[in-house]
C-alpha cells in the first residue's frame, strides 16, 4: 500500500496522457520516489516534463500523423467556424437586444450562459473526435488543434491588442477574444482528455 | 507550421547521431547499477555524481533513444504496490553500448588532454 498520495489532478492527467507499458514504470518511478518525502510540486514539475516529453517524443515517431492530425483538426474548427459564425452573430444581436450591453461585454451577462456552455460542448465534441480519430497520438493531435487554433487568430487578436493599447474601447473586444479562444483551447483539450482509453492501475501490461 | 517543425526535429536527430550528454550518464549509471538499473536508482546515481536534480520523464527519453540504437535493452519486472501497482521497467547495457561507452570515454579524455589540467 503507498501511504502517500501524489497530487490527484498530475496522477490523473498521467494516467490518461500517458497510458503506455513504458509511462506506466515511469509513472510507478514517480510514486516510489514521491513515498521518499518529495514535495507536491516536484511531483507537479516531474508530470509537466512527462507530459511534455511525452508530445516531443510523439511528433518524432509519428510526424505525417502529427501533419494529418494538425490538416484535420484545422478543418474541423474551420467548419465549425462556418457554421458557428452566423449563429454566434445572431446570438449576439439577441444579447444586446435583452441586455442593453453595446460591447462584447454582453457576453459576460447571465443571459449568455447557456450560449458559452454551448461553445465549450462544441469544443469538447471537436476534441474527442480528433482524439478518437488519432487514437495513437491523441494527446499531440488534439494540442496541435489548440495551436492551430491560437495561431489562426493570433494576427486578429495582436490587431485588437494593439488597438487597446490606444483606444480604451477596443478593450472588451480583446477581453471577450482572449475570453473565447482561451474557452475553445480548455474545451479541446477536455474533449482530447475525454477520447483518450485510460488503461487503468492493475490491467494487464501489453502494446 | 507543422513540417517545418518536423524537418527542424529530423535535423536535430540526425545531428544527435552520437551520444549527447544525458544519453552517455545515463548509459554509465545503467553500467554501474548493474541489475538493479531502472528509473529511480538511475537518476539517484546521476544526482549524486553530478549534484544536480533530473527529470525522470528525461531519463526515459534518453533510455527510449539508447534502446532505440540498441545499446542498451529492458525487460519488465513484477508490479509493485508501493509503486501503486505498477512494475519496474530493467535496463541492461548491450556489449555494442558498452563498446560506444569505451569509445566516448577515449575520445573526452583525448580531446580533454592538455587543456583541462590542474589549473584549469
Amino acid at each position: 500500500m503507498t501511504s502517500r498520495v501524489p497530487p490527484r489532478l498530475a496522477a490523473w492527467l498521467l494516467r490518461r496522457v500517458r497510458n503506455d507499458e513504458t509511462s506506466d514504470a515511469l509513472v510507478g518511478d514517480l510514486i516510489e520516489e514521491y513515498q521518499t518525502g518529495r514535495s507536491a510540486a516536484w511531483y507537479w514539475k516531474q508530470a509537466l516534463a512527462v507530459l511534455a516529453l511525452g508530445l516531443l517524443a510523439d511528433f518524432r515517431s509519428h510526424k505525417l500523423l502529427a501533419l494529418r492530425a494538425t490538416l484535420f483538426g484545422g478543418a474541423l474548427l474551420w467548419l465549425l467556424g462556418v457554421v458557428e459564425r452566423p449563429l454566434i452573430a445572431l446570438a449576439f444581436q439577441w444579447l444586446v437586444l435583452e441586455t442593453g450591453v453595446m460591447t462584447r461585454s454582453a457576453w459576460a451577462t447571465p443571459l449568455a450562459y447557456p450560449f458559452v456552455i454551448l461553445w465549450c460542448l462544441t469544443g469538447v465534441l471537436a476534441g474527442w473526435v480528433i482524439g478518437r480519430t488519432h487514437q495513437r497520438v491523441w494527446a499531440l493531435a488534439v494540442v496541435l488543434a489548440a495551436v492551430v487554433q491560437i495561431l489562426w487568430n493570433a494576427s486578429w487578436t495582436w490587431t485588437l491588442i494593439v488597438a487597446s493599447m490606444d483606444a480604451e474601447r477596443y478593450r472588451p473586444y480583446l477581453a471577450g477574444t482572449l475570453g473565447f479562444q482561451v474557452i475553445l483551447v480548455l474545451s479541446l483539450l477536455a474533449g482530447g482528455l475525454l477520447s483518450a482509453r485510460p488503461r487503468g492501475v492493475g490491467a494487464p501490461l501489453g502494446k | 507550421v507543422v513540417l517545418l517543425f518536423g524537418h527542424f526535429i529530423t535535423r536535430i536527430d540526425e545531428m544527435a547521431e552520437h551520444l549527447g550528454t544525458i544519453e552517455l550518464m545515463v548509459l554509465l549509471a545503467v553500467l554501474r547499477l548493474r541489475e538493479e538499473a531502472y528509473g529511480v536508482p538511475i537518476a539517484r546515481e546521476i544526482s549524486s555524481h553530478t549534484g544536480r536534480d533530473v527529470l525522470l520523464g528525461s531519463i526515459y527519453a534518453a533510455l527510449a533513444r539508447l534502446e532505440q540504437k540498441g545499446l542498451v535493452v529492458s525487460r519488465l519486472g513484477e508490479p509493485a504496490a508501493e509503486r501503486g501497482g505498477r512494475a519496474k521497467r530493467y535496463f541492461r547495457v548491450t556489449a555494442v553500448g558498452r563498446r560506444e561507452a569505451v569509445q566516448l570515454r577515449r575520445a573526452v579524455l583525448s580531446l580533454s588532454h592538455g587543456v583541462l589540467g590542474a589549473s584549469a
